[in-house]
């Protein structure tokens, strides 16, 4: 009697937990009609409230959940919505129109007359002046955590006054890029912040309840659970059809979405791509970025102390050529395998290419009598399962060269390399806002890789030329001289760019013609009439 | 006994200092400078004289010792310090501690309300069918971990049925608080009471049976009291001191051991905000945390010992 009361309980026990397991693991996407109350995995969807729902995530630590994203280092859509720029970029982040101001550029392209639009209003009611530009780019370049594109950008004014609604700058010597970062800075209000120290902008507590100058403003945060927006009345464009946005502070990107508190989600892991893929109720827009996935040589700090496994220019070669990179990119959703800064498909591309030759690097390693019983150390600090899987992978690459091989997992992968030279490779990722800002980081003056290179100055006259050249003619020259040089110089080697992924939920009736830009930036996505169901 | 309580109070206050100081050397003895989480790497290369003036205005520039005695100075005076990014620690204490005690609170009530009550039925009902189930359930309740216990709660009641939040603790369209706060915390505070209950079952039916057993739990049956009496006020009251204090020390546990519930929750508590510090080296705030957690463990073996002392008048001489 008692074994056949225990058999059935085991019986009951593992029904109940097999059902739970059921459960837990159902709901597969595709199978279900979109819409339907178990709609794919996508459901419940989100809004359907006339709201639109965002998420903002803390848990990669570049924003945190006590006061409102900060546009000075990345742009997110929503402060995309509450700060607006003196231009604004379409897609490619590379063509401008006029926002806040219109701008003209002299012939030498050293002179910028910015004249701003009449009627700006902050949303508390206050004039947007040339003031509050000047004021904003001067703070700028005394903030720490700024985006680099400004800090580089603003490197080069001379001078920058303000006469009644015009703006003159002035600069040293011409940056092609000027435009496009004048397009992504976003202003902010003297009135408001005069006070606050340029070190420490992002904690003052005006990022709990900011005065704006976009469509909307901040209606109400709560502390580590939410922040809304409503529309700013003081706005002087087209009033958007949208008047309540909700954004949530979340740790997963996929788990909001699938609980429909996301209808905007993007990124470029693999297994976001591949949860949100599979959601019927996402549509997935593919969205070409600089997303550089490279690896960079430990060689010597402008300290003199270099790593000497390295110093070859025949082993960094060899080390390259044993990797296959049109395998590797075939972990990541979208990427695209580079030889250089400049992609494949650029019209400045130099046509070299990385060859996969197994044999041919074990024979150039061997000629350039490198120590083989030595390990060679590999340091990367991307957690995420795809760079780990991607090391795995280089390893085991490096391994058929008879090498011993050690990857670490560390905290920075820059800093690390030259602080403990223990280090002979390290991977990293690079989200460029321009090609140029691929090969600043060879600038014998960069403030952290010239203690990587040696502070070489091989590269600053032909990076200088590239910051200056304002047409396509001197820019590709610039650019096919500059992939002539790391080529020959081996310092830091890319793999491939990752393309990155924007899904919006079916809640939301996009626009005629929308198209959608590197999430970190700013750019025209005609948002006054997207509509929620 | 006041002489034996203020010995105690006074020894926590060596004990904190203690703490304090591995900690603070701990976290910085590990090489990483907070800056390279405070600002990118590409902010440093592109802007390192700001950079530098920021380390300067944080007085990372100082000898480690003069930086821990400068904070030690400023908590004697009740000012917390900031956390890297400058938000002042008692500020995001004040608002992020309420939060975690309600959560862990909530899983101490429910967890010791069936947990003690489960292994008691269990003991007096020996291997009867509730004692089958709860002992099973004890080792499935121990052996799952709690991050999985959650995932499996988030896609069975949030995103497949659609019953509760995924994440937070408050929703912006919130019309009544209490059914909001009900949404939010039933999904975190039974994955909590899951892993509690299973450890408090298995306690409090050990030692229940364990008083059974015992000659005075005999003598009071000899002496024809009823049966219920037995158990309620020889073996109950007796087997429940030492499950008291099992339960006072998950309080802390709660606390600390909140941070993944929290962390798979997106729930806004001390737990996140630890792990957020964690990851992005916010030292000031990874030390006011964990001297959280450390100050309430002292305090949870304070109020043992009194209770103990208390209940047994040898641990006060002894101490």
């Amino acid at each position: 009697m008692k074994k056949k009361l225990l058999r059935t309980i085991a019986l009951a026990l593992s029904v109940s937990m097999l059902a739970v397991i059921l459960a837990a693991c159902g709901g597969g996407g595709g199978s279900t009609p979109t819409g339907s109350p178990a709609g794919g995995e996508g459901t419940p969807a989100a809004s359907g409230d006339g709201i639109l729902k965002l998420a903002v995530t803390t848990g990669d630590g570049s924003s945190t959940d006590d006061k409102i994203p900060t546009p000075w280092y990345n742009r997110t859509f929503a402060t995309n919505l509450m700060f607006r720029s003196l231009l604004l970029a379409d897609s490619t982040l590379t063509k401008t129109s006029p926002d806040l101001a219109t701008c003209e550029v002299s012939e030498d392209a050293l002179t910028y007359t910015i004249t701003m639009k009449d009627g700006l209003k902050w949303s508390d009611g206050e004039p947007l002046t040339a003031d509050d530009v000047v004021w904003s780019i001067e703070t700028a370049q005394k903030a720490a955590q700024v985006n680099p594109n400004y800090a580089t950008a603003f490197s080069y004014i001379s001078s920058l006054t303000a006469d009644g609604n015009v703006i003159t700058m002035v600069l040293n010597s011409p940056y092609s890029a000027m435009m496009d970062v004048l397009a992504q800075f976003a202003i902010l209000p003297k009135h408001c912040l005069e006070n606050a120290d340029p070190l420490t902008m992002e904690s003052d507590p005006f990022w709990t309840q900011p005065v704006t100058s976009g469509m909307y403003t901040v209606d109400t945060l709560n502390v580590g659970n939410y922040f809304t927006m409503k529309v700013n009345e003081n706005y002087e464009g087209t009033a958007p059809k949208i008047k309540s946005i909700q954004v949530s502070f979340v740790t997963d990107y996929v788990t909001a979405a699938k609980a429909g508190n996301a209808d905007y989600v993007y990124g470029n892991d693999t297994n976001l791509v591949d949860a949100l893929n599979g959601m019927d109720n996402y549509t997935g827009y593919q969205i070409d970025q600089l997303f550089y996935k490279y690896f960079i040589f430990n060689m010597k700090g402008v300290d003199g102390k270099e790593n000497e496994a390295m110093q070859n220019v025949e082993v960094r070669k060899a080390l390259m050529e044993a990797i296959d990179r049109a395998s590797l990119a075939a972990l990541y959703p979208s990427a695209s395998v580079l030889n250089g800064g400049v992609p494949n498909t650029d019209d400045a591309y130099n046509g070299f290419e990385w060859k996969f030759d197994l044999e041919q690097a074990k024979a150039d390693l061997a000629a350039s009598g490198y120590d083989m019983s030595r390990p060679l150390r590999i340091c990367y600090y991307n957690n995420d399962q795809t760079s780990v899987d991607l090391i795995n992978a280089v390893v085991y690459y490096l391994e058929q060269l008879g090498l011993t091989v050690e990857a670490t997992l560390s905290n920075d992968g820059t800093t690390d390399l030259f602080t403990t030279r223990e280090y002979d490779i390290g991977f990293k990722g690079k989200s460029a806002f321009s090609m140029n800002e691929w090969y600043t980081e060879y600038l014998s003056t960069d403030g952290l890789f010239c203690n990587i290179y040696g502070g070489d100055t091989a590269f600053d006259a032909l990076v200088a030329d590239l910051m200056a050249a304002t047409d396509t003619e001197s820019r590709t020259a610039a650019l096919k001289a500059l992939q002539d040089l790391e080529q020959e110089k081996v310092y830091k080697v890319p793999m491939f760019i990752v393309g990155t992924y924007v899904f919006v939920s079916d809640n939301v009736k996009l626009p005629d013609g929308v198209e959608f830009c590197n999430p970190f930036y700013s750019c025209d996505l005609n948002f006054a009439n997207w509509e929620v169901a | 006994m006041l002489k034996f309580i203020l010995k105690k109070l006074l020894f926590m206050i060596p004990m904190l200092l203690v703490i304090s100081f591995i900690v603070y050397m701990g976290l910085r003895a590990t090489g990483v400078d907070p800056i390279n989480f405070l600002v990118s790497p590409d902010v440093i290369a592109a802007n390192p004289e700001n950079v530098e003036a920021l380390r300067e205005s944080l007085g990372l520039n100082d000898p480690l010792i003069v930086q821990y005695f400068r904070w030690l100075g400023g908590c004697l005076q009740g000012d917390l310090g900031y956390s890297l990014d400058g938000t002042p620690i008692a500020q995001t204490i004040a608002i992020r501690l309420p939060y975690t005690l309600e959560l862990s609170g909530y899983a101490l009530l429910f967890s010791a309300i069936i947990g003690i009550g489960i292994g008691i039925v269990s003991a007096i009902r020996q291997n009867g069918v509730i004692d089958y189930i709860g002992r099973i359930l004890a080792v499935v309740g121990q052996a799952v971990p709690q991050f999985l216990v959650g995932i499996l709660l988030i896609l069975i009641f949030a995103i497949n049925l659609g019953w509760f939040p995924t994440a937070n603790r408050v929703d912006p369209n919130a019309t009544n608080a209490f059914v909001d706060a009900f949404m939010h915390l039933f999904l975190p505070v039974t994955t909590l009471t899951i892993g509690m209950v299973a450890v408090l079952m298995r306690y409090a039916r050990n030692t229940m049976l364990d008083v059974l057993n015992s000659d005075y739990i005999k003598t009071a049956r000899s002496k024809g009291i009823p049966e219920w009496k037995v158990y309620l006020k020889h073996g109950f009251r007796n087997a429940m001191k030492p499950v008291l204090v099992i339960l006072m020390f998950r309080i802390p546990t709660l606390i600390g051991g909140s941070v993944v519930i929290e962390t798979v929750f997106s729930y806004p508590g001390i737990g996140i905000t630890m792990t957020n510090a964690i990851t992005s080296s916010d030292y000031p705030v990874v030390l006011v945390t964990t001297l959280i957690i450390a100050a309430t463990m002292l305090i949870c073996s304070f109020m043992v010992d009194v209770f103990n002392a208390l209940l047994d008048p040898r641990v006060r001489l002894d101490g």
